[in-house]
């Protein structure tokens, strides 16, 4: 009885420390936003020349895509907690289609501002497997974004590479980008990870899809390699 | 008349932030400012010693290798360390952050600081009037 009440404690503490750092963390993008709105309101913008007043409109639109995504991830977090867990509704999907139009869709633009190359390898043979199609949408999507966000240079190459062996699917995403120390890697896939839930939200999804996920990185400037296998499709 | 530089560190990890001050400092009429930044607590550390700002603008979380606790201890060891050293204690430290509690704010002046500003609650005006004012304080 003593354990059981001790562990609903810690679950207690644990759900405040997430809300309490979710609270601080959608303080960060409000003040941006909020920051930007405030010389319109004070007649400051027109003492800005005009690339300076359109660099504000931008960042305040990066706040507020900051925020959707945070608020995002916070809900999708706290699904994970629930006793249902997410809802998975399984469909035969073919990989490489399925991750280009991803690209095609949510990344290209954002790619080649970059200068950043993408290609898809593998799959010689159509690869399928039988997963829930909304739920592996936002592990490529943030996946991309992550490599996007962490390649410093222009003119490298993010790279997905697509293989099947006879018990699953191994999809390897490999970018060119600042890298990882050891102890990054460690804490990689927890909560807030430099301040976000993408990578954690990431982990818990490929879980709830009964796969796995991991990261290599030889070291900082070194680039980064995500490996997911996900079970093969049985017809 | 040449206007007075003020020399600024910011010791802030989020660049958007960085940039959004520095534009507001930019429409100053009343001092000119050299704004430097550093975005760790070792960074921040050293850029105070060595480039002796006249003031300091602080947020109280700080990565530490790519980890982002929520907690204000590398804060509290920037105010402390720098409060503790007899060639930077006159430096004032403005503390910029998204830490809205008693208590956090309690130990920060307890420590040394001479303002603590809650980022999300602040514009980009009200920085800047609390930073001339503490500027002017310690002249």
């Amino acid at each position: 009885m003593r354990k059981e009440l001790n562990d609903v404690i810690i679950f207690i503490n644990m759900e405040n420390e997430f809300l309490k750092i979710a609270r601080h963390q959608l303080k960060g993008p409000i003040t941006i936003i909020k920051g930007c709105l405030s010389f319109w309101q004070t007649d400051d913008f027109q003492k800005f020349p005009l690339e300076k007043q359109k660099e504000l409109i931008n960042r305040a639109m990066a706040g507020t895509e900051k925020m959707n995504v945070l608020i995002n991830d916070v809900f999708l977090a706290l699904e994970f907690e629930t006793e249902k867990g997410i809802s998975i509704n399984p469909e035969p999907i073919n990989l490489k289609e399925f991750i280009e139009n991803i690209y095609n869709e949510n990344h290209k633009s954002a790619y080649e501002k970059k200068n950043l190359y993408f290609k898809i390898e593998g799959a010689e043979e159509p690869i399928t497997v039988n997963s829930d199609k909304h739920h592996l949408t936002i592990v490529f999507q943030k996946i991309l974004d992550n490599a996007e966000k962490y390649v410093n240079t222009g003119g490298t190459t993010i790279t997905i590479n697509l293989q099947e062996n006879t018990k699953c699917v191994i999809i390897e995403i490999k970018d060119t980008g600042i890298g990882m120390s050891g102890e990054e890697i460690k804490v990689l896939f927890e909560k807030f990870f430099h301040g976000s839930l993408s990578l954690y939200n990431v982990k818990k999804i490929i879980d709830s899809l009964k796969g796995e996920i991991s990261a290599e990185s030889d070291g900082k400037d070194k680039g980064t390699k995500f490996i997911i296998k996900l079970p093969s499709y049985i017809k | 008349m040449e206007k007075r530089k003020i020399k600024i560190l910011f010791v802030e990890d989020e660049s958007l932030l960085r940039s959004l001050f520095s534009d507001v400092l930019s429409l100053d009429t009343e001092f000119e400012y050299d704004l430097s930044s550093a975005e760790s607590l070792k960074s921040g550390l050293e850029a105070v010693e060595t480039s002796k700002p006249d003031v300091v603008i602080l947020d109280m979380i700080l990565p530490l290798n790519g980890e982002k606790i929520l907690s204000p201890e590398r804060g509290m060891t920037f105010i402390e360390k720098t409060k503790s050293n007899p060639e930077l204690k006159n430096i004032p430290i403005i503390v910029f952050s998204n830490l809205d509690d008693a208590e956090t704010k309690k130990r920060a002046f307890d420590l040394g600081a001479d303002s603590y500003l809650v980022k999300s609650e602040s514009l980009p005006q009200t920085f800047l009037s609390t930073l001339k004012n503490t500027v002017k304080k310690y002249s």
